[in-house]
């Protein structure tokens, strides 16, 4: 009997790690060969059957670099990221707060605000096109970062309530008889307990906000170009510049992906507090 | 030490109502418990005394001054609460440190007095630890120990042992009563446990649906409980309820239980004066009745239905016709089935309205 225990559990353990490893071809599949077509020649990039091995070149980057306005997309798409993240953690966080301790708006006004997330974006852009053209704020970031932090508050809103109905209120309550006032009792025992779901909610908003195409394409122009934008740019009256898109396209992931790794850091330390009880 | 009262305190959360008119008054340096069943209010009043919970009508007064609209910092209470909350980021020194780093008192007496009382509460080796890393019983003494170290004025607990196995619950039991003593402040202790109630407070107060039921000295509420309600919840095993209808016979007048006639002329008058109606529950405490193997004069008749040796008592459930009633007696030898004869201890009985529930004694 034994035996086939141990031989069931081994089957499906493997049937397990093979699912994993499905799901992760499947899912950096795709950025593999992006970075792969970036250093391609541009006969070996369209060539059928597809070349893995090639002889590599950096000519695409060097197109991206000279000829589209990469640098300043991204400096833009940063500053807007580290904007949005400024304006929609502090907001965010003290809506939670509100909503989860005070029950502000007995629920109602909690709602109308998860609804609208639901509101699908393309819908608001001819509003938002004209009222920011005769407002003179087309093409300027600090209106882009504003759109952009108000769409991902909802979101992020939802989160925290949500992460701070786990955090028991008998903590709060027993710090405040113990001497702080609600705003110390806020900063001293909630937000250390809450900075793991404010990591997490600050990754959603900030790649949320660099992966924005909508937006950025109508309500810019060259001055508050984003990296999504520029990306655009490739697709030219000649054809899709593939190369130069996937050299772009990489390059355009690495920030993102060094503030997913920076903030790692913090989920992971914030979650070894274990059990909150 | 300061005394605490509350004065026609009410509390509503929705539809339900917590607290209703609520009146008491706990006295400077007593151990005063909250007794009661889920839902009694014990929770919402400890709460409302610590600050964190608004009455919606009445006052709250903490040595002799008005708090009600005071914040918990300024209120000079403490509180333990049922889960103890502890702070899962900072380990126990740090919980401990808190209320004292919160007054400002400089680093080298906060370490004096955190260590000393986890001396007195035997956590002295849990000093550096995380309070996911402690069991049960050292929990709660550390939500102890914080409440300990500032000296306030009233100490509020909220069910603390209830989240203890039961061998621990006894041991604590008794540690606490000591510890508390030397606390020297006024301590306000919920519980819905009538014995923890009934061995460690100097004064009790019944609380039923929001409502004060009695609120007097254990011995007091043991031997005179004013309803029904206080007569059922003090004492253990529960006292016996017989529902009678007062009957008058030739002169005589009887407490008729259908299975038999208990005669108390000698008490008529007083009952009839008082009752509003025919109907009478008679009270008889498990320890009040008296078990005979062989008849007695006006006894009653009964069998032995099931036995619980206890050492050298034992509680005996006893058939009479259609009632059950519970004794806590001497081992007599009986076993299940055996035929006895009992009576009730005449000074001993508990005579109650059964339309009020008041006793009329």
């Amino acid at each position: 009997m034994k035996i086939e225990m141990k031989t069931k559990r081994r089957i499906v353990d493997s049937l397990y790690y093979i699912g994993v490893i499905i799901v992760l071809i499947a899912v950096l599949f795709p950025f593999f060969w992006m970075v792969l077509t970036s250093i391609k020649k541009e006969l070996d990039v369209l060539s059928i059957p597809p070349k893995i091995f090639f002889e590599p070149t950096i000519e695409n980057y060097t197109f991206v670099f000279e000829r589209s306005s990469i640098i300043k997309g991204l400096i833009n798409s940063l500053v807007i990221v580290g904007g949005v993240i400024a304006l929609v953690i502090p907001i965010s966080m003290l809506a939670a707060y509100s909503f989860s301790r005070f029950n502000v708006g007995g629920g109602h006004f909690q709602f109308y605000i998860l609804t609208v997330r639901m509101f699908p974006p393309i819908a608001a852009i001819v509003p938002y096109f004209v009222i920011f053209r005769n407002f003179g704020l087309l093409d300027n970031i600090i209106s882009i970062t504003l759109l952009n932090a108000l769409f991902n508050m909802p979101f992020t809103i939802w989160l925290l309530v949500g992460f701070l109905r786990e955090i028991p209120q008998d903590l709060e309550e027993a710090a405040m008889i113990e001497g702080a006032s609600r705003f110390e009792a806020f900063r001293e025992i909630t937000l250390p307990l809450i900075a793991p779901a404010l990591a997490v909610a600050a990754i959603f908003a900030a790649i949320f906000t660099w992966n924005e195409f909508l937006f950025a394409f109508i309500l810019t122009r060259s001055e508050a170009i984003t990296v999504t934008r520029v990306m655009a740019g490739f697709y030219t009256e000649r054809g899709i510049l593939w190369g130069p898109l996937s050299a772009c396209a990489t390059l355009c992931t690495v920030p993102m992906f060094i503030l997913a790794l920076m903030i790692q850091k913090y989920i992971v330390r914030g979650l070894t507090f274990g059990a909150v009880r | 030490m300061a005394g605490v009262s509350l004065k026609k305190v009410s509390k509503k959360f929705g539809d339900t109502t917590a607290v209703e008119d609520l009146t008491l008054e706990i006295k400077d340096g007593e151990f005063f418990s909250l007794l009661g069943p889920s839902g009694a209010g014990k929770t919402t009043l400890l709460r409302m005394i610590a600050g964190v919970e608004k009455p919606d009508k009445g006052n709250i007064c903490i040595d002799d001054v008005v708090v009600t609209d005071i914040p918990p910092k300024n209120r000079e209470v403490t509180m333990v609460f049922q889960s103890y909350a502890l702070f899962p980021h900072k380990t126990v020194y740090e919980n401990m440190a808190y209320p004292l780093r919160k007054r400002k008192i400089p680093e080298a007496e906060i370490k004096k007095i955190v260590e000393e009382t986890a001396e007195i509460l035997h956590i002295s080796p849990l000093l550096s630890r995380l309070p996911k890393q402690l069991s049960g019983g050292e929990r709660q003494r550390v939500g102890l120990g914080r409440a300990m170290v500032r000296q306030p004025k009233v100490c509020l607990l909220d069910e603390p042992l209830t989240n203890l196995d039961a061998k621990l619950r006894v041991e604590m039991r008794g540690e606490f009563k000591k510890i508390c003593k030397n606390l020297q402040t006024t301590i306000v202790y919920a519980t819905p446990d009538q014995l923890e109630a009934v061995t460690m407070a100097d004064r009790i107060a019944v609380l039923d649906r929001g409502r004060v039921l009695q609120y007097d000295t254990p011995d007091s509420l043991y031997d005179h409980p004013k309803n029904l309600f206080v007569a059922g919840f003090i004492g253990s095993p529960a006292m016996n309820f017989i529902d009678c209808t007062l009957v008058e016979k030739n002169e005589k007048t009887y407490l008729d239980a259908a299975e038999f006639k208990y005669e108390i002329t000698d008490k008529a008058e007083k009952i009839r004066k008082k009752c509003t109606t025919q109907e009478i529950v008679l009270g008889t405490r498990p320890e009040d009745i008296e078990l005979d193997v062989s008849r007695q004069k006006n006894a009653i008749q009964a069998d032995v239905s099931i036995l619980e040796p206890m050492g050298h008592r034992a509680i005996v459930h006893v058939q009479i016709g259609k009632i059950t009633l519970v004794a806590n007696v001497n081992l007599l030898g009986l076993k299940a089935g055996d035929r006895i004869w009992l009576r009730f201890n005449k000074q001993k009985i508990h005579i109650f309205d059964k339309k009020t529930g008041i006793s009329i004694m």
